[in-house]
């Protein structure tokens, strides 16, 4: 049987309440409970999250900036389903650095629907690239787990380098070393 | 404190202790040979929470009998011989297949829940304030563990008869975890810690149902002839590679 | 997702055109994203190098996860786990890195299970003593470090980004190295000893690292010119021996080589000749642990498969990935 690695889901994070979800990477994972869970353990070794969402990777529809303004027929070539309005969440990633950030929500009948919309509705000169997902296909972490999976991190000291004063142990030590090498030299 | 009482909670906490230090142990084997890339990472989690919640009750314990908190720990797991461990030989076996390392995480991670919802009430207001800052880790444990149990019951014919086995072999050694010390119906009878027959009733409560629906038939109920006193062969072998680095240059610090 | 639109493009640039486009997008400093064009050779190289650098990522566990259940305190043991860990986590973000240009980890596992995917020769050595933890902190996460800074520059933007997260985390890595090194060095003899005999073995291969001298060096050219890469291999070594003399010179440990000097003309420290003869049979899989580290890999793989499987077989009878839809 040839190997599986599970579906990738793609993952977003919030750092703080007042900051917006942002992609932080991807787990692999076989559904999405197991998704979430992945996803606190690979990208909430260290505090500084508050939210979770994951998302099935094949269910994020994405176009660039240079793809949409050199394709002319963008806007019209493609047919739109006749399936109902669903709703989808978009995210913008502006200019050369940075990542994709949660904008807001549009209403489509698929995907590339949804995607038009965004273009219409979160116009911005700086967006270098395009994601809309059905809102559904994300699967959340709760308030209920901030103290269970994001919270606990805090107590993990030793990930944080400013625990080992290595640079001042070496200065003291050297300043010892000097000293003694000088005093034999004498 | 009464020297009785001191006596008994001490024993207590570093039953505790050593519970939590071997079992961290055991998992964190699995890092860098579990079998996919993201459980490398999850399991490494649970065990370095295991191994951090060993250092708060060997914490308690060095500091109940008037030792340094910070090095009386280390004391304990690098300088101790394998008859004076005593924590459960459920912990101590060999990590064996991710059936068996899964499923007795889950066994202990739901013992070691419902006895820190317990120990939030106890009358030690040390132990529980510790039990408080490590129930919120053993939640996120419990819902990891749980998951995957229910998964790899129901997911093919073989992971259900690798969990069948390795259920079949964990269960016996279980029950030791619910059999008290000689010191515990003192610290009982004061409020300190839960009667342990109330913490068996309560988990069973919770795994009984879980492993059935996950497809697994729960064994007869046949203690092991191990005990917190008396280990398998395996603690020496585990010891061996545990304490090799301190015993090779004893005079060291690290 | 991100670049799967490719097709329905319909791009009215010739080839000419676009590969001028995408060179004056990288000399703006801009960042190419999935999705953009891009010359099959600059896609082709990355995945080598992202994956390559994944699979360095997951190898290099193994000689410190050797050590994990003997460390010699609890803290120690706390720190090395963090730290492997975190190499596992490291692995994960450039694996999907590379996916991002629609390799597959089931490829990309399958080729380095089978021997055709490279990954850093420093694993190839083995692991000897608690020192080795120390060593291989400072040393080989130094190097990493270096070469990572350099790469969190690069023109692929998932790349760039895999590698700011890295950096942010790497620094703790050589840190705990230095500590565990500086602790053995003001220790017994014994312990400095075990310093300095790992410090014997490991800087050779350290140096290494950064890869063959610029003169045969065959893919460094491409790399640069495309912003992959901004410093060149000697250049990049350098730095390190500038940075990694003096520091350990300073705990008094001693480097395995009599022709190490300072240059003050230049402020560079200049070392005796590289073994290349030594690096390229390590390439070739003719290293002190080549076979180790992969028959480890493939145990792992292998023992686990029956576990991917039972999880997929079980989302698969739920329906769990379909509910959700």
């Amino acid at each position: 049987m040839p190997d599986t690695q599970w579906p990738e889901y793609v993952v977003f994070q919030q750092d703080k309440p007042e900051r917006v979800h942002h992609y932080a990477g991807g787990v692999h994972a076989p559904d999405a409970e197991v998704a979430l869970l992945n996803a606190r353990d690979v990208f909430v070794r260290r505090p500084e999250c508050i939210s979770l969402w994951v998302v099935r990777r094949d269910l994020i529809f994405g176009a660039t900036s240079e793809e949409i303004s050199l394709d002319p027929n963008w806007f019209t070539q493609f047919e739109v389903p006749e399936g109902r309005i669903e709703k989808y969440a978009v995210f913008q990633k502006h200019g050369p650095r940075g990542v994709h950030e949660y904008t807001g929500t549009v209403e489509g009948r698929s995907s590339r629907d949804a995607l038009r919309a965004a273009l219409t509705v979160y116009a911005n000169q700086d967006v270098t690239v395009w994601w809309v997902t059905p809102e559904e296909a994300i699967r959340r972490s709760t308030s209920d787990d901030i103290a269970a999976l994001f919270a606990i991190a805090e107590t993990k000291f030793y990930r944080d380098e400013g625990q080992y004063r290595t640079q001042e142990a070496l200065r003291k030590i050297k300043a010892m070393r000097d000293k003694e090498q000088s005093s034999h030299g004498e | 404190m009464e020297n009785d009482l001191k006596d008994a909670l001490a024993a207590r906490l570093l039953a505790m202790g050593d519970d939590e230090a071997i079992l961290g142990h055991r998992d964190s084997e699995w890092c860098g040979h579990a079998p996919i890339l993201e459980e490398d990472i999850a399991f490494a989690n649970i065990a370095l929470d295991e191994i951090g919640h060993a250092q708060v009750w060997y914490a308690l314990h060095a500091e109940l009998l008037g030792e340094d908190a910070a090095s009386y720990p280390d004391e304990l797991v690098y300088r101790r011989s394998a008859g004076a461990f005593r924590h459960a030989p459920l912990l101590e076996l060999p990590k064996g297949d991710w059936a068996f390392s899964m499923l007795r995480q889950y066994l202990f991670d739901l013992y070691e829940s419902v006895m820190l919802a317990k120990l939030a009430d106890s009358q030690n207001e040390s132990i529980a304030g510790a039990a408080i800052r490590i129930g919120r880790e053993e939640i996120y444990h419990r819902r990891h563990t749980q998951t995957w149990v229910r998964r790899l019951g129901l997911g093919t014919e073989e992971s259900n008869s690798r969990m069948q086995t390795a259920l079949d072999a964990l269960w016996p050694h279980v029950m030791e975890l619910f059999r008290p010390l000689s010191g515990d119906a003192t610290l009982i009878e004061v409020g300190i810690l839960p009667n342990l027959g109330d913490v068996q009733t309560v988990w069973e409560a919770a795994i009984r149902p879980w492993l059935t629906e996950s497809n697994l038939a729960i064994p007869e109920a046949i203690p092991s002839n191990y005990t917190r006193t008396h280990h398998t062969k395996h603690l020496a072998t585990l010891l061996d590679d545990l304490q090799e680095v301190v015993r090779l240059y004893p005079e060291g610090s690290w | 997702m991100y670049g799967a639109t490719i097709d329905l493009m319909d791009d009215p640039r010739d080839d000419a055109e676009k590969l001028a486009a995408f060179e004056a997008r990288i000399a703006a400093g801009e960042k190419i994203e999935p999705g953009d064009w891009m010359p099959e050779e600059y896609r082709k190289q990355l995945i080598r190098m992202i994956s390559q650098h994944a699979h360095s990522e997951v190898v290099g566990m193994l000689p410190e996860g050797t050590y994990i259940t003997k460390a010699p305190s609890l803290r120690r043991k706390l720190i090395l786990l963090a730290k492997v860990q975190d190499e596992g986590g490291h692995g994960q973000y450039l694996y999907h890195a590379a996916e991002t240009l629609g390799a597959t980890r089931e490829e990309m596992l399958d080729l380095l299970l089978t021997g055709k995917a490279k990954y850093s020769n420093i694993f190839n050595y083995p692991a000897l003593s608690w020192a080795d933890m120390g060593i291989i902190g400072w040393l080989v996460d130094g190097a990493a470090i270096l070469n990572q800074t350099m790469l969190a520059k690069a023109s692929y933007g998932p790349y760039s980004r895999a590698m700011i997260r890295i950096c942010a985390e790497e620094n703790f890595h050589m840190r705990q190295g230095q500590d565990i090194i500086i602790t053995l060095a003001i220790g017994t003899p014994e312990q400095k000893a075990m310093a300095q005999d790992a410090l014997n073995r490991w800087w050779w291969p350290t140096l290494m690292m950064f890869g063959p001298p610029d003169t045969d060096s065959p893919n460094s050219t491409v790399l640069i010119r495309w912003g992959i890469k901004t410093k060149t291999n000697d250049e990049l070594r350098q730095t390190f021996i500038n940075q990694m003399v003096p520091e350990l010179q300073s705990l008094g440990l001693e480097f395995p080589d009599p022709d190490l000097l300072y240059d003050a003309e230049s402020g560079n420290w200049i070392t005796g000749p590289i073994d290349w003869d030594e690096f390229w049979r390590v390439i070739r899989g003719d290293g002190p642990m080549n076979k180790e580290r992969l028959g480890a890999r493939r145990a792992a793989h292998e023992d686990g498969q029956w576990v991917r499987e039972a999880l997929a077989a079980y989302a698969e009878k739920h329906e769990m990935t379909s509910a959700v839809l």
